[in-house]
């Protein structure tokens, strides 16, 4: 026998079908939505409203629920399930049945472009791509562009520095080392400055950069120009830019930093002074480690799936170390579910090796008299 | 929303192993179609691959609750198990209980089976094995830890209890507040 929804409950539905027939609403049945679409007058004061959204609410669940009775139906062990229409694809690949639900974020904004591509377009230059290795002209191989060992890198490096033009006594050395190092930080600051303009960087970044390149290049010099290490630097005459005696502000904060890890515990326990900001040894950087929590991706959910494969194995089976106990027979096993097997300190049997003839296996080519 | 933690998963599946045993592997692989567990507020939901992928459409905090509720971490990150479970237990359950429909009502309001109630028992039960209770008509109502091993509960008195209550589908009325 088949169950409909005016058997169940007849006064209220025999009520929403002569009240409600000229209000039918738009039905989204896969995922039992009702929407009334119809224009409502808006009660006066906010207990009618609340009674009206009641009211309202009702009706639709009434109509919501006498659709789904009209549903095509399947027999079950606990009685009859309506089947919920599917997904239907039409020809563009639009899901009609369903309602789409909007974003929660807007999209991402297009990317900007950084001035070199921007250049390149008022010019018409077309993007050609490098290969990752260079021929190598000297040892006649194929090298990688950049890095260790990249090719016609000897032209660089050569035995005999020229002098450096103007200052006869300054070090060639020196002076090809703070080169390369310029070169890099204005890579760094012209990378910024776009990334700046994109957005991906706050305001200010590159500035900051810049002051700091500054600082340290004026750092460099300071101690440089120190006459002896050991001497406390508060005594030393002090270098052109900043007043004698003083320490300067770049070797200020390198001394607070490091008398900050300075402890017993290297600042693990010290608490932190308002303006401090967060204590990190030099060359370490601050690292969030995030975890993929909300991860959707396919591939994410692959690894997620074989990692909850991997810890039911160990609870269904025991530990690596307990399994190899249960094979060598030290666990007991009980009779109820919580006794199931235990370690019973006895104490496996151990599978040892024979000693004597037998115990020399398919060791085909020994003579009886090396077995002996 | 989340999902669980390694030691997470593993308290989760030591309890849902009492009642399907090995068949966790098949709610992890679902043939029909791929499912995942994750952490709402402290409850584990069972949710397809379909649902997990238009959740990122709300605002976190909005969710209330998505797919199967299996059941929640409590305070002292124990896992129980929620009656909302009980389609997805029933469906690979190793160990069943069938009740008389005298004592049916008895188990609906939360009571414990004595050895009077049971109709028939699948074979094999370990003792504090989780057991599937089911009318003699095998609609499923409640799920409950068995008191006595099947050896001991064919000699047991007729007052002694064969399946202590842990879950029962009456509690939809009784607790409607703390089951969703």
């Amino acid at each position: 026998m088949s169950l409909s929804a005016a058997d169940v409950a007849p006064a209220a539905f025999s009520h929403t079908q002569s009240d409600n027939l000229n209000e039918k609403l738009r039905f989204d049945l896969q995922n039992l939505t009702a929407f009334n679409e119809f224009e409502q007058l808006k009660p006066s004061t906010s207990e009618e409203l609340e009674q009206f959204m009641l009211d309202k609410a009702s009706e639709g669940t009434q109509q919501l629920l006498a659709n789904l009775f009209s549903l095509p139906s399947k027999k079950s062990d606990v009685g009859p399930l309506a089947l919920l229409p599917g997904y239907s694809k039409t020809d563009l690949g639009i899901d009609n049945s369903l309602t789409a639900l909007p974003r929660s974020k807007p999209p991402p904004a297009p990317k900007e472009e950084t001035r070199w591509s921007q250049f390149a377009k008022e010019k018409g230059l077309e993007d050609k791509k490098r290969g990752r290795k260079e021929w190598d002209e000297a040892t006649g191989e194929w090298k990688v562009r950049y890095g260790m060992g990249s090719a016609n890198k000897a032209k660089e490096e050569y035995p005999i520095m020229p002098a450096v033009a103007g200052d006869p006594n300054a070090d060639p050395w020196e002076h090809q080392k703070s080169q390369k190092r310029a070169k890099v930080e204005k890579n760094n600051l012209n990378r910024l400055k776009n990334q700046e303009r994109t957005g991906a960087v706050p305001k200010g970044t590159a500035s900051k950069y810049e002051k700091k390149i500054t600082e340290d290049a004026h750092s460099r010099s300071v101690q440089k120009t120190r006459e002896a290490p050991g001497i406390p630097l508060d005594l030393s005459s002090g270098s052109s830019s900043s007043a004698p005696g003083s320490r300067g502000l770049a070797n200020t904060k390198r001394a607070l930093e490091m008398t900050r890890l300075s402890t017993a515990s290297m600042g693990k326990f010290d608490a932190v002074r308002s303006g401090e900001g967060p204590q990190r040894r030099s060359g370490e950087e601050l690292k969030i480690k995030r975890k993929g929590m909300t991860a959707t991706v396919s591939q994410t959910r692959s690894q997620e799936s074989a990692n909850s494969l991997k810890v039911l194995d160990s609870v269904l089976k025991g530990s690596a170390k307990k399994q190899k106990m249960r094979k060598t027979g030290q666990m007991a096993t009980g009779e109820t579910g919580h006794d199931y097997d235990y370690d019973d300190n006895l104490g496996g049997g151990k599978y040892r090796k024979k000693k004597g003839r037998a115990g020399a296996g398919k060791l085909k080519s020994a003579s009886k008299k090396m077995i002996k | 929303m989340r999902p669980l933690t390694e030691d997470e998963m593993r308290t989760m599946f030591q309890k849902l192993s009492t009642y399907i045993g090995k068949n966790i592997q098949h709610l992890l692989q679902n043939k029909t179609e791929a499912h995942a567990f994750r952490l709402l507020k402290d409850r584990v939901y069972y949710v397809s691959e379909s649902l997990l992928k238009s959740a990122p459409n709300l605002p976190a905090d909005t969710i209330l609750s998505l797919g199967t509720c299996m059941g929640k971490f409590t305070k002292s990150k124990k896992f129980k198990l929620h009656i909302t479970s009980l389609d997805v237990l029933n469906r690979y359950a190793l160990y069943k209980v069938w009740v008389k429909p005298s004592s049916e009502m008895s188990f609906l309001y939360g009571n414990n089976i004595p050895k009077s109630g049971l109709g028939r028992i699948t074979d094999g039960v370990p003792q504090y094995g989780g057991v599937i209770v089911l009318s003699m008509s095998d609609v499923p109502l409640g799920f409950g830890v068995a008191a006595q091993s099947t050896e001991v509960c064919k000699e047991l008195e007729p007052t002694g209890n064969v399946v202590l209550h842990q879950g029962d589908i009456g509690e939809y009325l009784r607790n409607e507040d703390d089951v969703f």
